[in-house]
């Protein structure tokens, strides 16, 4: 079980570096996220100034004021991320007769579908921590409580995974990777549309929607928090997406 | 080894395969022949446990495709239409892939590997990307893919289509040098093929199979003939004098000297034959045995005798 899930998340990996892939996700990634920090690094330093000044009267908190909000706005560089890692995963085996392989062989449709998501899981991984060097940096400078941010991260590396799962989703429904790549966009982007256009469909509906935006659900983490619920909806979001994948490609050989 | 039983395959309406049955025996090699559409990838796919079938059964090696579909799947070694291939790897690193994946132990994935690439003839590109092979390499990719697990079964879909003559002889010639150590189920629509490689064919049109036999009987099922052909004018004598021979079925004028004799059976009639040509004072100049060919019963099955 474990053996095949790893030969295939190692088979994914892999892919994502034969083909340019990988460098330019993590170019991307990257220049984004530096973007982003960099931004948010001026308007810490304005604020800095600000509050030296004698008719500003507050104190500067590095984890509140630059590198909570960065782990939020980095979601926004995994939302543009993940579609280019997850689209290829089912849509092109599925276009190749590569799907014929991977279920004529002795496993099973659990591991095909764990596979895949771990595989790609790790990669995020990776790329994602890269950038907590960042808040290693600034703690040479300032005082930074890294498990604060950690947990933030561990945020992210949730959400990440919800996504990549229903990316994956999203890709097992079609054989064509740009399909796949513009439905995952349309779909990460309207989670992002759920958190600002809640509020105007009534207060009962606001509290729905928030609780199921991808988003969301991690302001909590970013400011150093775990709760259960938020915990709960992403490993249940998780098993959901994966789920359907596992269901859509198994419908798939019983249809043609 | 294989056993198929009133198998039938629906997609939606559409009949793919109607109660198939046939049996395939240990270490034969078989050719399964039908016009394109006829149902051969989808019994195929059943086969490989890739399809579930809307009824019927079938075994492979014992086991229910249905219900012990991982059995089946480590006995079963597979080449589709168009050969599995990830085209950004290499050959080696893709079937080290395949290896791990059909399950064989990490210990021996090396040793098998290395033993597929010999076979196939692929040591020279080892390691080049699959994509800058030819198409003849990259079906022998495919066939090492399908032999690396060294399975009982080897299910092979159309393995020469769209290959040059150089290539599908090369092909043709592995796949009989598998020949022993694997029972194989080919399936083609060039005949050809099937009477260079095969010992038993299965033929079926519409989803239904119209012969199965080996390729001896089915040829003889076609009845046995003489083509005569001779020199002289008077032949009507000939004619009659055949018709007497108690072997003979048929005698039919293909053109002014020659004849078609079919036989009944075939008992030293060919001297008989020739004994009735000098009586009648014509020259013989050829007599030979025939059977029809792979071709003609082919045609006469799928299309009827029209």
């Amino acid at each position: 079980m474990i053996k095949n899930i790893y030969v295939i998340s190692a088979k994914e990996v892999k892919s994502f570096f034969s083909s340019p892939t990988a460098f330019v996700v993590i170019a991307l990634f990257l220049v984004l996220s530096g973007y982003l920090f960099n931004g948010l690094l001026h308007s810490f330093f304005k604020a800095m100034s600000l509050s030296n000044l004698p008719d500003y009267n507050f104190t500067v908190n590095i984890n509140r004021m630059l590198l909570s909000p960065f782990i939020l706005n980095l979601s926004f560089a995994i939302t543009v991320m993940l579609p280019m890692l997850t689209m290829g995963s089912f849509a092109e085996e599925k276009k190749l007769s590569t799907f014929e392989l991977l279920f004529t062989s002795p496993i099973s449709s659990w591991e095909i579908v764990l596979g895949k998501f771990f595989g790609i899981l790790s990669f995020y991984l990776v790329v994602l921590l890269i950038t907590f060097s960042y808040s290693v940096y600034i703690g040479f400078y300032g005082e930074v409580e890294l498990l604060p941010v950690l947990v933030g991260y561990l945020g992210l590396f949730l959400m990440g995974g919800t996504l990549i799962a229903i990316g994956v989703f999203i890709s097992s429904t079609t054989e064509s990777q740009v399909i796949a790549a513009v439905g995952t966009f349309v779909v990460f982007f309207s989670m992002w549309l759920v958190k600002s256009v809640s509020s105007a469909f009534g207060e009962n509906w606001e509290e729905f929607l928030l609780a199921i935006s991808v988003v969301d659900n991690l302001s909590a983490f970013a400011k150093g928090i775990v709760e259960t619920k938020h915990l709960v909806f992403y490993l249940s979001a998780i098993f959901f997406g994966l789920f359907l994948t596992k269901t859509t490609i198994e419908s798939k050989r019983w249809r043609d | 080894m294989i056993e198929v039983k009133n198998l039938s395959k629906f997609y939606g309406k559409n009949k793919a395969v109607e109660d198939l049955s046939f049996e395939i025996q240990k270490g034969e090699i078989v050719g399964f022949l039908g016009p394109n559409g006829a149902g051969k990838t989808t019994t195929m796919r059943v086969l490989t446990c890739f399809h579930p079938a809307t009824s019927g059964e079938a075994r492979v090696a014992g086991f229910d495709v249905f219900k012990e579909a991982q059995k089946v799947k480590e006995k079963i070694g597979y080449l589709p239409e168009t050969p599995p291939l990830y085209k950004e790897m290499r050959v080696r690193d893709y079937l080290t892939f395949v290896a791990k994946i059909k399950g064989v132990p990490f210990s021996q994935v090396k040793k098998n590997t290395d033993e597929v690439i010999e076979k196939c003839g692929l040591q020279t590109y080892a390691d080049s990307l699959i994509l800058k092979l030819s198409k003849g390499y990259r079906q022998r990719v495919g066939i090492a893919q399908a032999l690396i697990h060294k399975p009982e079964i080897l299910i092979l879909d159309e393995p020469t289509s769209g290959l040059d003559p150089a290539q599908i002889i090369e092909v043709r010639n592995l796949i009989k040098s598998l020949t022993g150590e694997h029972t194989i189920l080919l399936s083609t629509h060039i005949l050809p093929e099937v009477s260079m490689t095969c010992q038993k064919v299965v033929i079926i049109n519409r989803g239904k199979i119209v012969a199965k036999d080996s390729l001896e009987n089915l040829s003889q099922s076609g009845g046995l003939f003489y083509s005569l052909q001779i020199e002289g004018e008077q032949t009507d004598a000939l004619v009659s004098d055949l018709h007497n021979l108690k072997e003979v079925s048929s005698v039919d004028f293909m053109n002014k000297n020659s004849l078609k004799i079919g036989l009944k059976e075939d008992l030293k009639t060919s001297i008989k034959i020739a004994n009735l040509v000098y009586k009648n004072g014509l020259e013989l100049s050829e007599l030979k045995k025939e059977t029809l060919s792979l071709e003609e019963i082919f045609v006469k099955l799928v299309f009827g005798d029209n």
